[in-house]
């Protein structure tokens, strides 16, 4: 007989953290990766500035403060274009 | 010659003031327009598009955009068009508008367009009626993208979309999530209507480059993707050379200070 009290539901760990960081006004908006790695948060994608990387783990630190957070943004280098593409 | 740069998914913000300005210095002397294909806002926040349109000071070519929804977030998207106009940014949600470049007529049809999947996996109008409001909705848009192609005659012609219209370039992307990325339904509307550039966001992981199966150009132009402030496309055998002085008649779509 299935015991749900045994049954582990980390597999669904990484979205409800990614819903958490939707929901937060905080993070809201961003386009952030989340995966659960041996229990560890690790945390993937490009943010525009430091400070909106530094904030996204600040949000899933509070959220789960006894786990481990890797944070793996990367913020984003912009550059202007050199060239155009010429299409005709 | 004309000469597109184009740009989306800025996702700005108070936090973001003065990121993007430095990497425009050059826009208005290496193109001819700038298009804007949704997500200037990261939460819908008209605040958010004020400090967007202030990175745009000093741009003197036509700016036009069509809103994504990140735009759509609060509930506040037709505030954000307001402000947005107000700045000397053309809004276009389901219309097209023409503007002269270099003696070439150009036309532009805008329209935010919407998710639902692409030919052999995608929603259908059928069940639940949140399921046919989702479809409905995306068919309309892509309608409405066609109609505003029909009604633009121009010596070239661009769609401006937020969702993407072919999965090409959304390669890069998990492929579980093509119905939230685009439609088949706005490649058929490009295809059908007429155009020789499609140039959508969106798709933050995707691909930059793709074509509709009627053979248009298809640019993913998420920040993310091209990594650049904005990318740029010429068509070089369309109208003649550059003018070094913007156009006298792009006079009232410029940005106008705050």
């Amino acid at each position: 007989m299935h015991d749900p009290s045994v049954v582990s539901l980390e597999p669904y760990l990484a979205e409800h953290v990614r819903d958490a960081l939707d929901r937060d006004k905080r993070t809201c908006g961003f386009d952030i990766d989340v995966a659960v790695d041996d229990g560890v948060i690790r945390l993937g994608g490009t943010v525009l500035t430091q400070e909106r990387r530094v904030l996204v783990e600040q949000v899933v630190r509070e959220l789960l403060p006894d786990r481990a957070v890797r944070n793996d943004l990367l913020v984003g280098e912009l550059a202007e274009p050199t060239r155009a593409e010429h299409l005709a | 010659m004309i000469r597109i740069a184009a740009m989306a998914d800025v996702h700005f913000g108070a936090d973001a003031a003065g990121t993007l300005r430095p990497h425009l210095t050059h826009l208005t002397e290496q193109a001819d327009m700038l298009l804007i294909a949704g997500d200037v806002t990261r939460v819908g926040d008209p605040a958010e598009a004020a400090h967007f349109l202030a990175e745009l000071e000093g741009v003197a070519i036509p700016v036009f955009a069509v809103l994504g929804n990140h735009d759509y977030h609060a509930n506040r998207s037709a505030e954000i068009a307001k402000l947005l106009e107000r700045g000397g940014v053309k809004v276009l949600e389901g219309e097209g508008t023409t503007i002269d470049v270099n003696g070439a007529c150009v036309g532009i049809a805008g329209v935010k367009g919407f998710g639902g999947g692409f030919v052999g996996a995608s929603g259908s109008d059928f069940g639940e009626p949140q399921m046919k409001d989702f479809i409905r909705h995306s068919k309309e848009r892509a309608g409405r993208l066609e109609a505003a192609l029909r009604g633009l005659t121009c010596d070239l012609r661009i769609a401006l979309v937020h969702y993407a219209p072919v999965p090409e370039t959304l390669i890069g992307e998990r492929l579980e999530i093509y119905p939230f990325l685009g439609s088949y339904l706005l490649a058929e509307a490009v295809d059908s209507g007429g155009a020789d550039l499609v140039v959508h966001g969106h798709a933050h992981a995707g691909s930059e480059k793709g074509t509709t199966p009627g053979g248009i150009h298809v640019r993913n132009v998420a920040q993310s993707v091209i990594r650049r402030a904005y990318a740029l496309y010429s068509f070089d055998n369309i109208g003649g050379p550059p003018i070094d002085a913007p156009q006298a008649e792009f006079a009232g779509w410029r940005y106008l200070a705050h």
